[in-house]
């Protein structure tokens, strides 16, 4: 950490967007308290809060991006925070569109889902601008506990408070670990600050052990938000039991903001220090993937199949940053915030479908129930078999321009045979996407399955569905910002 | 334009079966939509310059600038046919499907639609990427079609298709990406431009399996072989085809097994030319086990669907030898056979398809004495059938000879083993045509003496109107391919020509100066 310097007017404009955020955020519970406990209607709150993320977004494209860091170097609004804080809002706004008509979620208060998901969403773009160390942990936390609550909001369900419990117990944990992390880190280097970090780790000596265990605590504090193998075990029981909305939001925003922070500090070189780390990133990769496509293959339910498939989709992640760790050119990095996004529209597009059809008991979500449902609903039928068909990788979706760039960057930087694992495990995933397309288009129906949720919900089936197919065929005009702001930020190292 | 016309026309149509509501103003909307998209694709022929052996009309643009991918798209003498091929085959199995598709008709047409710009997309395509990406875009259509309206087992047999032919293709991909980082390190620009391609020099090494060049050739080939399908990598193509409905079978049978050959012609062979120089000896010997494997276990199929299909795995063993003679005879009849193949096997699986739809069985032992019953359609079935076997005259005699005459030159013992398999295919064919045309009548077919057969007998009619429609063009071309092969083979020969000529350092040029 610096000096601390009292930041300039200039630089305050910085927080606005998070500002905003949080001010909106409030607006609806204060309704009701206000009335006495009452609350806004639902559409009245959507509104609001769409409102407020649509003027924070904004905001954030007036005030920036800038390249270099304000508040002391502790926040960054460069182009890549920029890219991932989009797909921030994006999330945000589909996700209160699902909580909004989910079964799930229609007990608690919308008002209160609101608020919790802003104000997750402020530690989210905190995260993915921050700079230092300590500010992550600090997004971090503002991210995770509105999530710890809001997993827990499922109205009186068993499944829900179990997830609630165990990704709190889990989640603190790995945040202490991330804690200590950066406390080695500080005590090996002197800084938390990510930017001067690789320049840092460099000088020192290759074999510091203190720096070594620090980064190992903080990839443990990382790879348990983004479920990477051995950390993964909570993943499918908490997407389970949390109301799928927030599920969704868990495995996009989340994944989002923590796989940004893991590329600023891979894109660093920090990770170079020992040869040791990269092997073990490789095998963590490898083991992500094929155990995550492995344990899908088996999963009869549909919140499980996609939670497991969401696991495999952090190896591949996790390939594109190993390749960006060693890389001196902008590709890889690149190519993995695409991935990231991409990936976050098909799983909230696929999680959209599975809140559709979802009963309040938890009913209708084994595979079987799709059963000839893409006859019935073909807006849903369509829907679903594109997004399982990007899962897998198949064109013209944005699943395989994503794995094109993922694979292509790992070839590149001569991780040939982690690519050649990739690719294995694609066609172990198509086995268990196709699963479910064989249940919604060649089985006949086994029960009478209807739509739950209101339209809400299906117009995020809609969006997703056209972004995937438009991600996929148009992928150069979302490559090509992910680039851009790449190439600013390691012209900056 | 023309070229993105012919691809894009029938998903355009695709969007306007949507609005359609009746089944019949469907499948009347989609056979006026696949008839004009054929006319517009004889423009291609018209505007097409035989003498050259150039890429013609073809497009540029950017798609992906960062990675240097574009839309590259262009027509030479190798992929001219093959999308006539596509665009006469696919108004034909339209037609044939009027009666037989009776569910989903909407979303089978549409399925068909797609799968035709795919299609059509692969063969045109001359950016790696892009030709990846028509290539697997492909599968969807194809898997849904089997597994939706194919037969009992059509899961088992669809989820088998769809990996079996992602395992070949996502090999190809990372050899596609690993050419692309090779055309980097030499022309300087990432690009994934076939023409590009074709000037790289990717370093190979005679005394190891594991060069680049070889391994990439592998990677391509396995792609190319799965989809042909090479023995022993087959096994998917029985099940895709007896569980296929008879559209899906005329399609992959007629096309899509072509993309298998065609990709060995226009990627594997000129791009790694050191290494299938190598490894001809494999594919010949593939191929040779293939023509004669298949035959024997087509002959011994009760299912005449079933028998079609091994069928299949022997005539494109003719096809796969003729290419790695890499002579012109060769590959001129490897060439020639690949469109035999889509007539004649495409003709077989439509009358096959039409007896089925009568009596609901496929059982040649369940037939015999049919042709008394149904003259027009014994006389359909002989026709056809004598093209399968290459009957001089008819267009798989062309084919065949080209094909052994370039065997022999390159070597005369695998000639000597080819050769046999003509005889093993008169062999099934006719022993096939016998079972159920001659002899006597079976116990689906009712006893014309007898008057009015038993009762659990189908009523049998021979083709009607609309079956004539579907079957005679194919004949007409059975015969028109027979007698006058240089109307077909002056426009290729150039291409074909300088492809062998030049195989070790293939370099395809663009035609300049072009309006369309």
């Amino acid at each position: 950490m610096q000096d601390f310097t009292f930041p300039t007017l200039a630089e305050t404009f910085f927080l606005i967007p998070m500002t905003i955020l949080s001010i909106f955020a409030c607006i609806p519970i204060s309704i009701k308290v206000l009335r006495n406990n009452k609350e806004p209607s639902n559409v009245l709150t959507l509104i609001i809060a769409l409102a407020g993320i649509v003027l924070s977004a904004a905001a954030l494209i007036f005030v920036g991006p800038s390249l270099g860091a304000v508040y002391g170097g502790a926040l960054i609004f460069d182009g890549m925070a920029t890219y991932a804080n989009m797909a921030v809002f994006a999330i945000t706004a589909l996700t209160l569109f699902l909580s909004e008509s989910g079964v799930n979620t229609r007990g608690a208060s919308f008002a209160e889902h609101t608020f919790l998901i802003l104000l997750s969403a402020v530690g989210m773009i905190t995260l993915t601008s921050s700079n230092d160390l300590i500010v992550s942990f600090v997004g971090l936390e503002i991210m995770s506990i509105a999530l710890y609550v809001l997993i827990g909001l499922g109205h009186e369900q068993l499944y829900s408070k179990e997830a609630a419990f165990k990704y709190f117990i889990l989640g603190s944990f790995a945040s202490a670990i991330f804690l200590f992390g950066i406390a080695l880190i500080f005590g090996a280097t002197g800084a938390t600050t990510i930017s001067t970090l690789g320049l840092q780790g460099m000088i020192l000596e290759s074999r510091n052990g203190l720096l070594i265990l620090g980064l190992i605590l903080l990839l443990v504090g990382i790879g348990f938000k983004v479920s990477l193998f051995p950390f993964h075990a909570w993943t499918p029981d908490v997407y389970q039991g949390a109301p799928t909305s927030v599920s969704a939001f868990m495995a996009t925003g989340v994944k989002v903001v923590m796989f940004t922070l893991f590329l600023r500090l891979a894109m660093t070189h920090l990770f170079m220090s020992d040869p040791k780390i990269i092997s073990i990133l490789q095998v963590i990769a490898v083991l992500t993937m094929t155990i995550g496509n492995i344990t899908a293959i088996v999963q009869e339910n549909m919140k499980r199949l996609v939670a497991y498939s969401s696991i495999a989709h952090a190896g591949y992640i996790l390939v594109g940053i190993i390749a960006a760790a060693t890389s001196k050119t902008p590709e890889a990095a690149s190519a993995t915030l695409f991935y990231i996004v991409g990936y976050s529209v098909m799983n909230i597009g696929a999680f959209a479908i599975i809140n559709v059809f979802e009963k309040e008991e938890r009913g209708n979500l084994s595979i079987m129930d799709y059963a000839g449902l893409g006859y019935k609903y073909p807006l849903m039928g369509v829907g679903l078999a594109v997004f399982m068909f990007s899962l897998a990788g198949i064109p013209p979706t944005v699943g395989f321009m994503g794995k094109f760039y993922i694979f292509a960057s790992a070839i590149k930087e001569g991780y040939l045979g982690l690519a050649i694992i990739g690719v294995i495990n694609s066609l172990i995933s198509a086995y268990y996407y196709l699963k479910v397309l064989v249940a919604l288009y060649m089985n006949d129906p086994v029960f009478d399955v209807k739509p739950m949720a209101g339209k809400t919900s299906s117009f995020v089936v809609l969006v997703t569905l056209i972004l995937t197919l438009v991600m996929g065929i148009f992928s150069a005009s979302f490559y090509t910002p992910a680039l851009k702001g790449v190439t600013q930020l390691l012209a900056l190292h | 334009m023309l070229l993105s016309i012919v691809i894009f026309l029938p998903l355009l149509c695709a969007f306007l079966l949507l609005i359609l509501s009746s089944d019949r103003a469907v499948r009347i909307g989609a056979l006026v939509f696949t008839i004009i998209e054929f006319v517009v694709s004889l423009l291609i022929l018209q505007h097409f310059e035989g003498a050259s052996h150039q890429l013609q009309l073809s497009e540029n643009y950017s798609w992906v600038p960062s990675y240097g991918i574009n839309y590259f798209i262009g027509i030479d003498g190798i992929s001219l046919w093959l999308v006539l091929l596509t665009t006469f085959l696919t108004p034909i199995t339209i037609l044939a499907s009027w009666k037989s598709i009776d569910q989903k008709v909407k979303s089978f047409h549409i399925c068909m639609l797609i799968l035709e710009t795919a299609m059509l997309g692969t063969f045109l395509a001359m950016d790696a990427v892009l030709f990846y990406f028509f290539w697997e875009l492909m599968l969807i259509p194809m898997y849904l079609l089997v597994g939706v309206w194919g037969g009992e087992r059509r899961i088992y047999a669809s989820v088998k298709f769809f990996i079996y032919t992602m395992v070949g293709s996502v090999f190809m991909l990372l050899a596609i990406i690993a050419l692309m980082y090779y055309a980097k390190t030499q022309t300087g620009a990432l690009t994934s431009n076939i023409l590009e391609f074709y000037k790289l020099q990717i370093p190979f090494n005679p005394t190891t399996f594991f060069c680049p060049q070889t391994l990439m050739f592998f990677a391509f080939a396995l792609a190319f072989a799965i989809k042909v399908p090479m023995f022993p990598l087959h096994t998917w193509l029985p099940d895709a085809h007896v569980q296929a409905p008879t559209p899906g079978s005329v399609i992959l049978a007629g096309i899509m097994l072509k993309m298998g050959t065609y990709g060995f012609l226009r990627l594997a062979i000129p791009l790694f030319p050191e290494a299938s120089a190598q490894y001809a000896w494999l594919f010949i010997g593939l191929a040779l086990f293939g023509i004669v494997y298949g035959a024997l276990v087509a002959m011994v199929q009760p299912d005449m669907k079933k028998l079609v299909a091994y069928s299949s795995v022997s005539h494109l063993g003719y096809v796969i030898l003729g290419l790695f003679t890499l002579n012109i005879q060769g590959v001129t009849g490897g060439l020639y056979q690949m469109l035999n193949h889509g007539v004649s096997t495409g003709g077989l699986f439509l009358l096959v398809g039409m007896i089925y739809e009568r009596t609901h069985s496929r059982e040649i032992s369940k037939y015999g004495g049919l042709a008394k019953v149904l003259p027009l359609f014994a006389v359909a079935f002989f026709l056809i059938t004598i093209s399968s076997i290459a009957v001089p005259g008819t267009n798989g005699f062309i084919g065949e000879f080209l094909i052994l005459l370039g065997t022999f030159e390159s070597n005369k013992y695998a000639a000597a083993v080819a050769v046999t398999g003509v005889v093993w295919g008169a062999v099934y064919m006719l022993w096939l045509y016998k079972r159920v045309f001659f002899g006597k009548e079976g116990e689906l077919v009712p006893e014309i003496a007898g008057g009015h057969g038993h009762e659990h007998k189908h009523a049998l009619f021979d083709l009607s109107l609309r079956e004539v429609a579907v079957i005679v063009p194919l004949i007409i071309f059975v015969f028109w391919m027979g007698l006058f092969p240089n109307h077909f083979l002056d426009k290729s020969k150039a291409s074909i020509d300088f492809f062998v000529t030049n195989h070790s350092h293939y370099q395809l040029t663009v035609q300049n100066g072009e309006k369309l």
